[in-house]
């Protein structure tokens, strides 16, 4: 049993130590804010010398490959040289003088040849990018998983290509025939915008920059033909294809519409599903033309 | 109470009475026009909408449908049907023309018979519009109309263009009367070389001098030129009109055959037919004609120097050489000055 003296000393003891725990703590962080802040992270010194060594082994790389041309070029001149002494061999049979340092010669040749296979065999090790690009390692799963992902991507971007919404814009001051235009393409999921007049379709062209535009030509104010000139004028709008939906039935005006730039000329009245017909025809050359000019 | 006084205030009150009733009427009014205007609205929008999937997907028993279901609204029915069918060619088009045959067509051929002529001119008009062979002896019936219903009628037969309907139309020319000619002209004209054969005939028959005129002209603004030998007859024609409108025909049929005589017409006592023969001088273009237009520079007569001059300028450089010498001379002022002036708008009309 202890006492109460002895109770108050360990009291005393036990209240002295979480004293000193506290200013030990207290002096820490005192050191801590004292302490000089660090020049660099670690790990930005790491990154440092990763640096520099990427540097070292880059030019080293190009030392490499300078060696490994000169080389080829070297055993290249030497196999020239092998083959004509080959060639000459036949015709000095006779003396034997000269076959036997001919013979020599040879295989001075054939050394050497040996010689710079194996530093370009050395060369080759030592090249370690270019050999990865040569030699296709066998798939690992990541890879495996990493070409998967990139396939479907592929095929979505393809997919979305496909079904990406046509933008028609169509410039006709008669309602009817905005309606009946209207209603048959956007059954076929065509997004169409329309214009009253010539003024207008200019500024919407400009605006919403539509895939095609079916352009009437008797519109209030600025006719269809002077707004088909101002659209091939403009570098961007040029490439969007006009097809002239007109009752303007004139050979003159149909070639007029034609050498103005237009895609296609439709006369009124016209049967829907040929428009239909034909403004996919159109769009899909289009598509095409621009995937070729891509893959160029 | 006086009874002056009472005359007033009950005059006044029939006054205030009658303005308000008046006032009344016409709110009304406007209520049951703006309602019915809605309404036609309305009713439009919902054929429209039919007649767009019609158009859009043309389909024989959605046709029969749209038929039976708003044949009970005729006058919208009409309008949406006459406002589509005039865009539309093809499928589309036939299934509208169905509608219009289950729904529309038996009361058209009722109003054709009608008593007010407002019916049986808006029935015709349907039938310029919907025209089906099988309609042709309805529309016959109407040729003794009124002469607008008549000429509605006519144009509804052109749009069946048959041997019979074509002689139809050729008799009610014969017998109308020569302010209607030209109306019939613009129908025939729109019927083209189809013509043909009813033109022969008719050249040959006994007619007007102005009914045969406008068939000469008819003839050359086709141009039916298998009908040259048919018209040269007329070149010698006592009146000048007959004598001009051969003239003209000739003109646009560009037959080089045609030199000779329109070389004798160029020399024809009226100046109205020396001068249009000049002008289809210039449009043949042979240089055969030189001699002739330059002649016809020295005319007394304006016109005939301003074709002439036309005309040489039409031959090309040979017609301007000519043009540039008349210009030198200094025997006739105006021939100089015509000649000037043809130079001058060459040259404009050659820059512009």
């Amino acid at each position: 049993m202890l006492t109460e003296s002895e109770l108050q000393q360990k009291s005393d003891r036990a209240a002295a130590s979480r004293r000193n725990f506290t200013v030990k703590i207290m002096v820490t962080k005192k050191e801590k804010l004292k302490r000089p802040p660090q020049t660099a992270d670690p790990l930005l010194q790491l990154h440092k010398e990763l640096e520099n060594n990427l540097k070292g082994v880059r030019q080293h790389k190009t030392k490499i490959e300078e060696l490994t041309k000169a080389t080829i070029d070297e055993l290249k001149r030497l196999q020239d040289l092998s083959k004509k002494a080959k060639k000459i061999q036949p015709k000095n049979k006779q003396n034997n003088s000269t076959t036997s340092h001919n013979n020599n010669h040879k295989f001075e040749l054939d050394y050497e040849l040996t010689n710079l296979k194996m530093i370009k065999k050395i060369l080759s090790l030592a090249t370690p990018f270019e050999t990865k690009q040569t030699t296709p390692k066998k798939k690992t799963k990541t890879r495996k998983k990493r070409d998967v992902l990139q396939a479907k991507d592929r095929s979505k971007t393809k997919k979305k290509e496909k079904n990406r919404i046509t933008k028609v814009l169509i410039v006709e001051d008669d309602r009817t025939t905005i309606k009946i235009v209207t209603h048959i393409l956007e059954q076929h999921s065509f997004e169409v915008g329309f214009a009253t007049d010539a003024e207008d379709g200019l500024k919407k062209a400009f605006k919403a920059k539509p895939d095609i535009i079916l352009l009437d030509i008797m519109l209030p104010g600025m006719d269809g033909f002077q707004l088909l000139a101002k659209l091939q004028a403009s570098e961007d709008m040029s490439r969007i294809p006009v097809v002239i939906l007109s009752s303007l039935s004139g050979e003159k005006d149909i070639l007029k519409g034609l050498e103005k730039g237009a895609t296609d000329y439709i006369l009124k009245p016209f049967s829907p599903q040929i428009l239909l017909y034909k403004i996919k025809k159109i769009m899909s050359l289009k598509n095409e033309h621009l995937a070729s000019n891509r893959h160029i | 109470m006086n009874t002056s006084l009472l005359i007033v205030t009950y005059s006044l009150i029939f006054l205030l009475g009658f303005s308000f009733l008046l006032f009344f009427y016409l709110i009304i009014r406007r209520i049951v026009v703006q309602h019915q205007e809605n309404s036609f609205q309305k009713k439009y929008a919902e054929i429209e909408k039919d007649i767009l999937d019609i158009v859009t997907f043309p389909d024989k028993n959605l046709a029969k449908k749209i038929a039976k279901k708003y044949r009970y609204y005729p006058y919208v029915l009409t309008r949406v049907l006459v406002n589509y069918i005039e865009q539309i060619e093809g499928l589309a088009r036939e299934q509208l023309q169905k509608i219009f045959n289950i729904a529309l067509k038996k009361k058209c051929l009722k109003d054709i018979h009608s008593k007010r002529q407002i019916k049986r001119l808006k029935a015709t008009h349907l039938f310029v519009i919907f025209s089906d062979p099988s309609d042709m002896k309805h529309i016959v019936t109407l040729l003794n109309d009124k002469p607008i219903v008549k000429l509605v009628a006519i144009t509804a037969l052109s749009r069946i263009p048959s041997s019979q309907t074509l002689t139809y139309i050729f008799q009610s020319f014969v017998r109308d009367s020569i302010v209607n000619a030209r109306v019939y002209i613009n129908i025939l004209f729109g019927l083209g070389s189809k013509i043909e054969l009813h033109v022969r005939k008719y050249l040959h028959k006994s007619l007007s001098w102005e009914k045969l005129s406008l068939l000469i002209e008819l003839v050359g603004a086709i141009p039916l030129r298998s009908l040259y030998q048919d018209i040269l007859p007329f070149a010698e024609h006592p009146n000048k009109e007959i004598r001009i409108k051969v003239a003209r025909a000739l003109g646009h049929m560009r037959i080089p055959a045609s030199l000779n005589i329109l070389t004798n017409l160029s020399e024809d006592e009226a100046w109205e037919v020396s001068a249009q023969a000049l002008k289809s001088l210039g449009k043949l273009g042979d240089i055969a004609s030189l001699d002739v237009l330059s002649e016809a520079l020295f005319s007394p007569f304006w016109h005939v120097r301003f074709n002439a001059g036309h005309g040489l300028a039409s031959l090309g450089s040979t017609g301007m050489k000519q043009l540039k010498k008349i210009k030198r001379q200094k025997k006739d002022r105006f021939a100089s000055d015509m000649a000037t002036m043809v130079l001058d708008e060459t040259i404009l009309v050659g820059e512009a």
